[in-house]
């Protein structure tokens, strides 16, 4: 089947009494892309999701799934998890997946399946409150996986995980991505988004500030820490490099910033022949924090 | 569509399971204890009275069990109490449950739940029926048995109240203790004042709970020989039907406005 847009929001919007959640969001998401839904804390990503999948009531806006009103049938085809896993205490893994099965109307054929792939076959028949977060969030992955969902929906999948477990969760979300899953995955760690996304909006207090292709966004200019005993002599020669976009000054030196394909040992040479000594140079990718930080800068 | 047999239901199950078969065995004992050494009323034994015989054993056993029937309905408090605090509920409906289907299932549970302890006091009922009445009767036996359907629809009308005031406080806990207070001391209060002035006797049908339980109405006043009703009557089951469309309604409403946290 093809849709044009597996999500379409128009001017989604949520307030509890003053305090608005979410501001009027328009947003379309396509078959196959990883959207990482990015912002700080309380910026509005778990109320938009909630609208999204039925638990919150919007107080205006609509949006689509799949071409379709949405309802308990587009639901069936999503697989999600909000905030934090949420299973039936008592019950081991097994039948909690026997629960999720029997609600969206399939066999109990993938349940094996799911639980050896998030590796906690050897423990389904411990009861889901004996089980550590990292087991939890994981059944919480096999959970929304179990009906071979066309859109997978992660809200902070690594949220209070150790290194460990973290690297094992954005492990199995690259490898479901690869299947050609469109994923939306809510998170509020930037290089998480920088590392399993194809596409990103930021939201805050509500707003979408921005929105694009990851790729896109990161810009190929070059950034370079430089320290000198001499910042000032520094400051003044590094005006007249070829390729100088800006420079700030931070502890002990300058950050600067060039124009693509410069590199460290060019601004090197050029500053051994102004007669600059330097003492410290290091070349800094730019990641999507940066970006982050100066998208958020540029929207105060 | 899913049964949660956890400790709680079991616990609460069995206990008003053991309130069921106590009581009238207790109230035999009771009977014949105050009847061997206790007042006689005008040459009349308590134990005399035909408590247990048909026809009246009916009445009396479901009217004495439906004030521990509270119990049963704090079932449906918990379950719904535990599925909001672990944010079940939630999932189910990220999963693809509908709102409605949810309250659905949870009442049909609660139907299921008040059938089998209606068919559990009917057991106990023939039982004690055969044991201690006179009369044995078939058409004795069948006389009167509306009690037992009537007696469905109040542990069912508890449950449907119950769980409509879960739905608006979520925690169980405060919820019981809530409903305690409200059923020993506010609502007997205030049903006992409006129930005494006799204008206004007939008011009592819309309190929630009593106007509920009003549908098996007080057969003891009648070994004092005074007059009481001895059947269901018409308009107390049209008020406990009422109610419980009324709590039923507003549990689909209220669910269905509210946002799931």
């Amino acid at each position: 089947m093809t849709v044009s847009n597996v999500l379409s929001i128009q001017k989604l919007h949520k307030n509890y009494g003053k305090l608005i959640a979410l501001n009027q969001l328009d947003l379309n998401i396509q078959p196959g892309q990883v959207f990482g839904l990015l912002g700080p804390n309380g910026s509005g990503k778990s109320t938009c999701l909630g609208m999204l999948l039925g638990v919150t009531n919007p107080s205006s806006g609509e949006f689509t799934w799949f071409d379709e009103p949405a309802g308990t049938n587009s639901r069936k085809r999503i697989g999600a998890i909000l905030e934090k896993p949420n299973f039936y205490e008592n019950y081991n893994a097994v039948r909690n997946l026997k629960i999720v099965c029997k609600i969206k109307g399939i066999e109990y054929t993938r349940i094996e399946e799911e639980l050896k792939r998030v590796g906690l076959y050897e423990r389904r028949n411990d009861s889901f409150k004996t089980y550590s977060l990292g087991m939890k969030q994981r059944l919480a992955i096999a959970s929304a996986l179990l009906a071979d969902p066309e859109v997978l929906i992660l809200d902070e999948p690594t949220n209070g995980l150790d290194p460990q477990g973290i690297s094992d969760i954005r492990e199995l979300i690259l490898k479901i991505s690869q299947s050609g899953k469109t994923i939306i995955l809510a998170s509020h760690l930037l290089d998480e988004v920088q590392k399993v996304c194809s596409h990103f909006g930021v939201l805050r207090k509500g707003n979408l500030i921005h929105h694009g292709a990851v790729g896109k966004d990161l810009d190929d200019s070059v950034h370079l820490e430089v320290g000198s005993e001499e910042l000032q002599r520094l400051e003044k020669s590094i005006l007249n490099f070829e390729g100088y976009i800006s420079h700030k000054a931070i502890k002990n030196g300058l950050a600067i910033k060039l124009t693509q394909g410069k590199t460290a040992s060019a601004l090197n040479k050029f500053l051994q022949g102004e007669g600059v000594l330097i003492n410290h140079l290091v070349t800094n990718k730019k990641t999507l924090e940066q970006q982050f930080l100066e998208i958020l800068e540029t929207n105060d | 569509m899913k049964l949660k047999n956890t400790t709680f239901f079991w616990l609460f199950t069995g206990l008003f399971a053991v309130v069921l078969i106590a009581v009238p065995i207790f109230s035999k004992y009771f009977l014949d204890f105050i009847s061997d050494g206790g007042p006689e009323f005008g040459g009349l034994k308590i134990n005399d009275l035909p408590f247990f015989d048909f026809v009246d054993i009916w009445q009396n056993l479901t009217y004495i069990i439906k004030w521990p029937a509270i119990l049963l309905a704090f079932i449906p408090v918990i379950s719904m109490a535990n599925e909001f605090r672990y944010g079940t509920i939630k999932q189910n409906v990220i999963d693809g449950l509908s709102r409605s289907e949810l309250i659905i299932s949870k009442l049909l549970f609660s139907g299921i739940l008040s059938i089998v302890f209606g068919i559990l006091v009917f057991i106990i009922g023939i039982y004690m029926g055969l044991m201690y009445s006179p009369v044995t009767e078939l058409t004795f036996i069948v006389k009167n048995l509306e009690f037992i359907p009537a007696f469905i629809l109040v542990l069912f009308g508890y449950q449907v109240f119950c769980l409509l005031i879960t739905l608006l406080i979520k925690k169980s806990g405060i919820t019981i203790l809530l409903l305690l207070f409200y059923f020993f001391a506010l609502e007997a209060i205030g049903y006992g004042i409006v129930k005494w002035n006799y204008e206004m006797a007939e008011a009592t049908s819309f309190f929630p709970m009593r106007g509920m339980a009003n549908i098996i109405q007080n057969p003891f006043p009648k070994y004092g020989l005074m007059e009481v009703y001895t059947e269901v009557r018409f308009r107390d089951v049209l008020a406990t039907l009422g109610h419980i469309s009324l709590y039923t309604f507003l549990s689909f409403w209220v669910f269905n406005k509210k946002d799931i946290r």
